[in-house]
């Protein structure tokens, strides 16, 4: 497992859906492997990679912390509007509204590209578990998106 | 980021090959000038771990030369190296890699990288055993940076290399400068002169100066000359002074030397350089080895 | 699945900036010393273990194919061992015979580690191999196991011994050569003794007993100097 060019992709684009600004994403990615690497001289699937994204949701927090208020406008790259960019948008508005336990699950599995396990050890929930709010998030997103789908 | 060199001595048998020598070294380009038998090659080593100093230490912001972190932060590349046969310039890196503990993955792309940029990318998998001295050269050069090494030494990095490669070479060093030790031993002058931004200066194993180039060439300011001469006289004075260059002129000599005071009557002075300098130095040790 | 794919694609973020000069600049997990130690396996020449091979076939067969001879499956073997041993030495020895010493040193797996795996990856095959003939000859022939392991290890650890000795004295090639001479002799005394001549057998053995101690003490002796003063010898060489 050392594909980190993959991996740095993946911690990036975690951190900006948390923080929604590139500049201070990519900071935390680095901080994040930098964090890691202090301690230990290896990534190995399972316990490593949510231990990555503990990291990286932490420093996330104390950015929020230092920051006392969050920009209301998102960094996304801006797109033509076509019917794909109205369906990103609507998505990222219904994910809004999960509740946060459910929330971070869609973010850690589909954002952040974690397997169920790393999931399960990241939230520190059981494998159960995440299947369970897993389907129960999506159903709920497919819902809120009823129109735009 | 330092380099510490701390009053290193070592011996082979009675013959003193480094004598108390103590420097510290940062970030940069270092020269290290010396006649052959100076020390050079046994300082350099010893920088590398390869040999143990009869006295005094070395070590790297506080890590000794003895230690595995020490060599992961090295580079080096000997005078004289060899190759197992059958290898290819690509499996040679690799093997490097790997000794370097380097994972097959990043070993791959890293090779990939410093072939190219030695310029031996489409002889990649072409064996050793057909390059010539300055291909082997330069692939030497590539595996001493597999590791983004803290710490380069080059031992007569030039050698065998043509003209236009050495340009490319000074280029590739004085870039690489920026970020890391580089100490590199040359009898060309002239790789000195161009990119070393520190010159030491060994003889006999001592290292009695350390400067930039002019801060070092100002020891024979206003010590060179250049005379016209009969061949009698010219005789007379290459027993006297280390001649630095002498060419015939209808009839007379012309004759650069370097002298403390005015050689002849009609002598000029010239401005130093450092193969001036070298001369100076390393005339009396060269005498004293065809003297043995 | 289209939600699925909504998700995934919906929060692609602008391109990171810095990205290759950080992953370059980090200290991206180095090999263990046990991946090390694998990762030499392959650089170990294939006639090494091709021959191992054979040997092990030839100590089989010849308990099938040859009517039980007591002595007689005991030389075939030592005509053999003696060249696993030279395989194994000028195995070990080869930074030195290609001038990649001094390289090799400046590493972060320096050359005692280096040569420290290679050991480990040949002795586990020679203690395999050996251990099997051993056993094999114990079992099948009137020898019994300690006499067997006795005249397969002396021949054995006598060219270790011999070799590494040659190899650190006498520089590159041809140190091979000499030892390739010395690995002959040792051979055909081996097959004189046992095959032909019917010596006392308490003078072979003992015979045996002080050649293969002297093996494993001129062994331990070259072994101990390549691993920590070896270091010295450096640069006398090429």
């Amino acid at each position: 497992m050392n594909d980190l060019a993959g991996i740095y992709d993946k911690i990036y684009r975690y951190c900006f859906y948390k923080v929604r600004n590139s500049v201070a994403a990519e900071d935390i990615t680095q901080e994040t492997f930098l964090k890691f690497f202090g301690q230990q001289s290896k990534i190995r699937r399972g316990e490593d990679m949510a231990y990555l994204y503990t990291i990286a949701k932490n420093l996330c927090v104390d950015y929020f912390r230092r920051k006392q208020t969050l920009e209301l406008t998102d960094d996304y790259p801006v797109e033509d509007f076509t019917e794909q960019s109205d369906i990103k948008a609507a998505v990222r508005n219904a994910l809004e509204k999960l509740d946060e336990r459910r929330r971070e699950i869609i973010a850690l599995r589909y954002i952040g590209g974690l397997s169920v396990n790393e999931t399960a050890f990241a939230a520190g929930i059981s494998r159960f578990a995440v299947y369970r709010l897993e389907r129960v998030a999506l159903k709920e997103l497919k819902k809120l998106m009823e129109g735009v789908l | 980021m330092e380099l510490k060199i701390d009053r290193v001595t070592k011996k082979y048998g009675s013959k003193i090959a480094c004598d108390r020598i103590s420097t510290t070294l940062h970030n940069g380009v270092y020269g290290l000038l010396g006649a052959n038998g100076a020390g050079k090659t046994t300082l350099m080593r010893m920088m590398c771990g390869l040999s143990k100093p009869a006295s005094g230490n070395i070590s790297y912001n506080g890590i000794d030369v003895s230690q595995e972190e020490y060599r992961d932060m090295l580079g080096y590349l000997p005078q004289n190296f060899g190759y197992y046969p059958e290898f290819t310039a690509q499996d040679f890196m690799m093997y490097i890699s790997a000794l370097k503990g380097i994972p097959k993955s990043r070993a791959k792309a890293k090779t990939a990288e410093l072939l190219e940029m030695v310029s031996l990318k489409n002889e990649a998998r072409k064996k050793i055993k057909t390059f010539s001295g300055g291909m082997k050269q330069r692939l030497g050069i590539a595996q001493a940076m597999l590791n983004d090494p803290q710490i380069l030494i080059l031992d007569e990095p030039t050698a065998g290399l043509d003209p236009k490669e050495r340009v490319k070479f000074r280029n590739l060093i004085s870039r690489m400068g920026a970020d890391r030790i580089i100490l590199l031993s040359t009898h060309i002058v002239s790789d000195i002169e161009h990119i070393a931004n520190t010159i030491l200066v060994m003889r006999s194993g001592q290292l009695i100066h350390e400067g930039s180039l002019d801060e070092i060439i100002s020891v024979i300011d206003g010590k060179v000359w250049e005379c016209i001469v009969s061949s009698k006289t010219a005789d007379e004075l290459s027993l006297k002074y280390p001649i630095i260059n002498t060419r015939n002129e209808n009839g007379s000599v012309f004759l650069r030397l370097v002298s403390d005071e005015k050689p002849c009557e009609n002598a000029e002075n010239a401005q130093a350089t450092l193969e001036d300098l070298y001369l100076y130095y390393f005339n009396e040790e060269t005498a004293e080895d065809q003297a043995i | 699945m289209k939600i699925e794919k909504a998700l995934r694609s919906a929060f692609t973020p602008p391109e990171p900036r810095n990205k290759d000069k950080f992953i370059d600049s980090m200290r991206y997990p180095k090999l263990s010393y046990s991946e090390f130690v694998l990762s030499q396996i392959c650089y170990i020449r294939k006639r090494v273990w091709l021959f191992s091979a054979a040997v092990l076939l030839v100590a089989i067969s010849a308990v099938y194919v040859i009517p039980q001879n007591e002595m007689y499956i005991v030389w075939v073997a030592s005509a053999l061992i003696p060249f696993l041993a030279l395989m194994t030495a000028t195995e070990i020895s080869r930074s030195d015979i290609f001038g990649m010493s001094e390289i090799e040193a400046g590493c972060r797996y320096s050359l005692p580690q280096l040569i420290g795996a290679r050991m480990i990856i040949l002795g586990v095959c020679n203690f395999t191999v050996i251990s099997a003939i051993v056993v094999i000859f114990g079992f099948f022939s009137p020898l019994g196991i300690m006499k067997a392991a006795l005249y397969i290890l002396t021949p054995y650890m006598t060219v270790n011994g011999i070799s590494l000795l040659v190899l650190d004295k006498v520089i590159g090639l041809e140190g091979v050569y000499i030892s390739v001479a010395a690995t002959i002799g040792v051979s055909l005394a081996g097959v004189f003794i046992f095959g032909r001549v019917p010596f006392d057998m308490r003078f072979v053995n003992a015979l045996c007993t002080v050649l293969c101690a002297g093996g494993v003490i001129m062994t331990v002796i070259q072994i101990e100097k390549i691993m920590s003063g070896r270091n010295e010898c450096y640069g006398i060489k090429n």
